[in-house]
């Protein structure tokens, strides 16, 4: 793909995607963190 | 005057407007002035820690490598799409937190207080000292290797010139000014080079295009091994690649100072998600186009300056000049905060004229300040 021998098309181009997902996740995670350390503080 | 000069002179304007604005409130105490009073919320702290981070070497370093070695190099912009993940996920609550426990102000003086070691702070002082001295000094250099080329004003000029202008928004507006100055910066930086990289992925008929060139000249430069395969089946040096910017900005001062002047624990999130998305738009751009130069400019006597003579060859006017004041952004927005807290002492020195208002202690306190 994009005329890339397979090898650097599948070690390259996933990683931005990777990356984001990740950002993704960790918001979540985090998130809810955030809120069961306040629910704790308020209790 | 050209158009390129119009905006340059506004974002050079722009930058010493901030730092005049934040003044009066830098000066209000110590921890308002070295982390603007703990107030950055995580738009601000993504795009501060990022454009500190990155430094004149992403519109400069990045293309030479991808000019020299193809694809290989993208591995170093692999890890460096992740550093500010790693970075803020890993110390972000942990030195917000610990940070304003122990009333740190500065990394140095966190370890300091965390290990109750004063020899801590006089090693890591030296450290910090002798490697961000080479540091600040790389960055003055790409700064007017830049602007001589958006100028065309001698070398020498335009070094004086970026330099004083850094110098005055930091010692004028601290920590804030460095903080706001990278945000619009970073604003800039993403424009510029997403708009040069937009524009040159279709002159060379997008990535297809590019890698059909590539092969033409020299196949090896599509391979992860770079260029003539140098580092065949080195996976050390791969790993090393990566990790250099993936873990490595967890070591800049410079960097780990943002995540001591976040508004809250809160913050961190909001903080990762932008940084995450603003780094994938912006890091790999500067390596491509490095591979753009080995079909478009083939006999460039300096890679380093491949985007730069790219933007002038391709797309003169609004977009050249957007690009180098992207460079200038670059390098400006890492310079300011490795001189942020040295410019504590200046900005002390001169609200107390000279010193002479402040009692003996308080002057030593604010030399060694300097100092270390």
């Amino acid at each position: 793909m994009f005329n890339l021998p397979a090898e650097t098309f599948w070690w390259i181009i996933p990683w931005p995607f990777i990356w984001v997902g990740l950002g993704v996740i960790l918001y979540f995670k985090l998130k809810r963190e955030d809120d069961a350390e306040e629910r704790e503080n308020i209790g | 005057m050209s158009m390129d000069g119009v905006i340059f002179i506004t974002y050079i304007l722009t930058l010493l407007g901030i730092g005049i604005w934040f003044s009066r409130k830098s000066s209000e105490s110590s921890e308002q002035y070295l982390l603007g009073g703990r107030s950055l919320g995580p738009a601000v702290t993504a795009m501060t820690m990022q454009t500190t981070a990155m430094s004149g070497y992403m519109f400069m370093g990045a293309p030479a490598l991808a000019f020299q070695y193809g694809w290989y190099a993208v591995w170093y912009a692999i890890g460096d799409a992740g550093g500010s993940i790693i970075n803020l996920s890993v110390l972000g609550k942990r030195m917000r937190r610990m940070s304003e426990l122990l009333g740190a102000l500065s990394p140095i003086e966190f370890l300091e207080k965390r290990f109750e070691s004063a020899s801590v702070r006089i090693v890591g002082s030296i450290i910090s000292i002798v490697f961000l001295f080479a540091y600040v000094c790389a960055q003055f250099i790409a700064a007017g290797k830049a602007m001589s080329t958006l100028t065309g004003f001698p070398y020498e000029l335009s070094l004086i010139i970026g330099i004083s202008v850094i110098i005055i928004y930091t010692v004028a507006g601290g920590y804030l000014a460095v903080a706001y100055t990278s945000f619009v910066q970073g604003v800039i930086m993403v424009l510029g080079v997403v708009g040069i990289g937009f524009l040159a992925y279709f002159h060379v008929g997008g990535l297809t295009g590019l890698n059909v060139a590539l092969e033409k000249i020299d196949p090896t430069y599509l391979s992860i091994w770079g260029k003539d395969l140098a580092f065949y089946g080195q996976w050390g040096v791969v790993l090393g690649a990566i990790l250099i910017f993936s873990i490595g900005y967890m070591g800049l001062p410079h960097v780990v100072v943002r995540h001591m002047s976040m508004k809250s624990t809160k913050t961190v999130k909001g903080a990762i998600l932008i940084s995450a998305i603003w780094n994938q738009f912006f890091i790999f751009v500067p390596y491509i186009l490095g591979l753009i130069s080995i079909i478009l400019l083939p006999n460039i006597k300096d890679p380093e300056m491949a985007i730069t003579q790219l933007a002038y060859t391709l797309f003169p006017g609004l977009f050249a000049a957007l690009l180098l004041s992207a460079v200038m952004s670059a390098v400006m927005s890492t310079a300011d905060s490795l001189l942020c807290r040295r410019a504590r002492f200046y900005h002390v020195m001169f609200t107390n004229a000279l010193l002479i208002k402040m009692p003996l202690r308080k002057r030593l306190s604010s030399f060694l300040d300097f100092v270390f």
